[in-house]
């Protein structure tokens, strides 16, 4: 009896030990997404902003009015002191276990401190690297108190959800801080981010689909924040924009992202009046990269499958056949265009590249020390880059060639 | 001392050993120290100092052969008599043990930095000694057996975290493949063969498994595969975080687990990982403390070790609990003085024997 009582004793010890560390469910308060800015007072240290779930929220039984999520900022050294002081107010014990995603505002992300906090956050066990990265043109703070998504309750499921249509539509760079941190760290390219606003500016009068900054939308309704293009980043700050369209451009030139369902419209090429539109998926994008000569000489060809959606000119393009190879060189040409622009944009302006394509270089290298003392970022910009494009016209849709207009007003 | 029914221990269950004890180290710092040495190249230090230890390990295969029933100690004993011998063995029982606890701490210091941080690390310790003491304390067999029926599922989700991580890998991030150069690798490779050195304690035991020829087998099949898991591992590390981002990276593994996501919704799931990778640890740890226990033992000729097991248990969590953190641990202690020290012991120690065995046969 006194050894069963015994071992019984010794056996608490290593059964209760296992308390140390707990978590009681409702007592927790999930940081869903962390926003950092600038400080609102003084000069050091960051502003968070925590969107906190509350677990228990909506749960029969429980009360209904407590919110799903709670929004709170305050001044802190960094995030994770600004747990215990949250809790000079709220009751929940902050943890970032589930955090979605983390947004900055640009005026933080353009100064020096900007990689610091990054790279710092990391030591801590609860960060996730597989977490969103965004910039937003305002404070952080005030973008999260004004994204209010229309169809969704929780930040949690805006994020997951808006992820999905990013890889799709690659209007944004799907980036996280796990690919921030490593294109940074690897410094031998652009690291990009995702780019956003909440408060909506004049809109751009334009006539391309995706050729926009956060806030230049006309747009109506909904929820009020816009989500396009990208921040770029040098060496750990950020240095410029992208607008939708460049982003696209980028993914579909870099070799392991090919996004799948790009829709899209050009002038019509024989009725510059109407805009065609169409659905490309990028199948493959072939780089290679010859590094014998003083600067890098670098091809690329992408291959498009094309989807015709709309044809608003009425021209035939469908069962006309020279109609139809017109089409394609003119997609293979305006396709060109706009990928010359941007890697001539990247080699004068950004002065390094977004595209990966230092994957493709590293290659051709044995040791690591011959590879950095080519340094891919400084040979880049004289690199001589050559790009070819190929379409494939698949599909034409429901309908064969369009009523000649003509023969209607007849 | 031991008795033919004993001899149980047979290819399947030693192979399981093998693949469990060494097996598991790309989840600990290991995968961190190669890197930092070799760049890009540290996949390749396993294949090279898997040869260097293979030279050895064929030595001692024929010494083992030749002398049937006797351990390794005692054939130690038997060739360079009681006072060499008890100092060779004095040797390999501080090299084995240090390991033991060099070892054990920085496995505490992983489950304390990534999931039980408010978890007092003299209560981990208690945790991992005592179930590896209790195991341990069952006997080789016992170990053997468990190795054995846990193998399957340990390997199972190691090859599942490892499956649903490659959509997330970059092949490309492997080049340049040269690292820091090939003078840099082999350096390396030499200087860190010891990590495959464990293979030649097992030989301490040898009376314990069935005959020579399974002995043979089983350490043969589970070295090569201990290589090419390795291999594997630290390949796939490299293409998920790319050389300079995996130099401060401190357990590559756990980092790599929480990035596993099973379909869209099952996220968050490395304590699956953290379940499995236990089960190893703890008998990792248990077969590390009976042979340490058992070298010390053979080396005074004492009749039975078993009763020593807890006092060395014991010691360990004392011993281990000292290094002030793992930095102090892994990069003071382990990486320079267990790993480089041993290395040059243990790869001499089976040619030494051999040729005072070759000379002293033809007298």
């Amino acid at each position: 009896m006194k050894k069963t009582l015994l071992f019984f004793l010794l056996f608490s010890f290593v059964i209760l030990s296992g308390c140390s560390d707990k978590i009681e469910i409702e007592e927790e308060g999930f940081v869903l997404v962390i926003g950092l800015d600038k400080p609102s007072v003084g000069e050091k240290g960051i502003d968070i902003t925590f969107q906190i779930a509350n677990p228990s929220a909506g749960r029969a039984g429980e009360d209904n009015n407590a919110n799903e999520v709670e929004t709170i900022t305050l001044t802190a050294p960094d995030p994770f002191s600004a747990r215990d002081m949250t809790n000079s107010s709220e009751t929940r014990n902050i943890n970032f276990y589930h955090t979605k995603a983390i947004v900055i505002s640009e005026e933080l992300a353009k100064s020096n401190d900007f990689f610091h906090i990054m790279s710092s956050m990391m030591r801590e066990r609860q960060i996730r690297r597989d977490m969103h990265v965004l910039i937003s043109k305002e404070k952080a703070s005030e973008y999260l108190r004004n994204n209010k998504p229309s169809f969704e309750a929780s930040p949690h499921k805006f994020y997951d959800f808006m992820s999905r249509r990013w890889k799709r539509n690659a209007l944004v760079p799907n980036s996280t801080m796990h690919d921030f941190l490593r294109a940074t760290s690897a410094d031998a390219g652009l690291a990009l981010a995702i780019y956003t606003t909440a408060t909506s500016e004049e809109p751009k009068d334009t006539e391309d689909e995706d050729n926009f900054l956060p806030g230049e939308i006309n747009k109506r309704g909904g929820s009020d924040i816009q989500i396009i293009g990208a921040a770029v980043f040098k060496e750990g700050k950020m240095i410029g924009t992208m607008t939708g369209e460049e982003v696209r451009v980028a993914l579909i030139l870099q070799k392991e992202m090919r996004p799948e369902r790009l829709i899209f419209t050009y002038d019509d090429p024989i009725n510059p009046d109407f805009r065609i539109t169409g659905k490309a998926t990028n199948v493959r994008t072939d780089v290679s990269i010859d590094v014998h000569q003083e600067y890098p000489v670098i091809k690329v060809k992408q291959w498009f499958d094309i989807k015709v959606l709309a044809i608003p000119s009425l021209i035939d393009y469908v069962e006309n056949l020279s109609n139809q190879s017109k089409l394609k060189d003119y997609f293979e040409r305006k396709y060109y265009e706009h990928a010359s622009k941007l890697i001539e944009r990247t080699q004068k302006e950004f002065k390094a590249e977004p595209f990966n394509w230092s994957n493709q270089a590293r290659k051709k290298f044995w040791t690591l020390t011959e590879y950095e003392d080519y340094d891919w970022m400084k040979s880049y910009p004289n690199a001589e880059i050559k790009i070819e494009v190929d379409v494939t016209l698949t599909e034409f849709g429901k309908k064969l060639s369009p009523r000649d207009i003509s023969e209607i007003k007849d | 001392m031991i008795k033919p029914t004993d001899r149980k221990v047979g290819t399947r269950e030693f192979v399981a050993i093998i693949l469990l004890s060494m097996g598991i180290k790309f989840t600990d710092m290991t995968p961190t120290l190669l890197y930092k040495e070799t760049a890009n190249a540290a996949w390749m230090v396993p294949i090279l100092s898997g040869l260097i230890m293979f030279v050895p390990l064929l030595f001692l295969l024929k010494l083992l052969k030749f002398y049937k029933d006797k351990n390794l100690i005692e054939i130690i004993f038997s060739l360079t008599g009681k006072y060499v011998g008890f100092l060779l063995g004095m040797c390999l029982f501080l090299s084995s043990y240090s390991s033991t606890v060099t070892n054990s701490r920085s496995y505490v210091d992983i489950i304390s930095t990534m999931f039980f941080p408010n978890t007092n690390i003299i209560v981990l310790f208690l945790l991992l000694i005592g179930s590896s003491y209790y195991l341990a304390n069952r006997g080789l067999n016992t170990i053997a057996n468990t190795a054995w029926i846990s193998l399957p599922y340990i390997k199972a989700f190691m090859v599942i975290g490892i499956l649903m991580v490659t959509n997330q890998v970059n092949f490309n991030y492997i080049f340049p493949i040269g690292g820091y150069g090939a003078l840099t690798i082999i350096k390396n490779s030499i200087s860190y063969s010891s990590i495959f050195a464990d293979i030649m304690f097992f030989s301490v035991v040898f009376p314990f498994f069935k005959n020579y020829e399974s002995f043979r087998k089983a350490s043969l099949i589970g070295y090569a595969l201990v290589i090419f898991e390795l291999v594997m591992f630290l390949t796939i590390y490299i293409m998920y975080f790319d050389f300079p981002g995996i130099e401060n990276i401190t357990y590559p593994f756990q980092e790599i687990t929480r990035a596993v996501r099973l379909g869209r919704f099952i996220t968050n799931i490395e304590a699956v990982f953290l379940g499995f990778w236990s089960v190893a640890s703890i008998i990792r740890f248990s077969i590390y403390l009976y042979i340490s226990t058992a070298i010390f033992a053979y080396s005074l000729k004492l009749k039975e070790f078993e009763p020593l097991l807890l006092p060395f248990g014991l010691l360990v969590i004392l011993l281990g609990y000292l290094p002030e953190n793992f930095i102090i641990n892994s990069f003071q202690i382990r990486g320079p003085f267990v790993l480089n020290m041993t290395s040059g012991f243990i790869f001499s120690l089976p040619i030494l024997l051999w040729s005072i065995h070759k000379i002293r046969g033809e007298r």
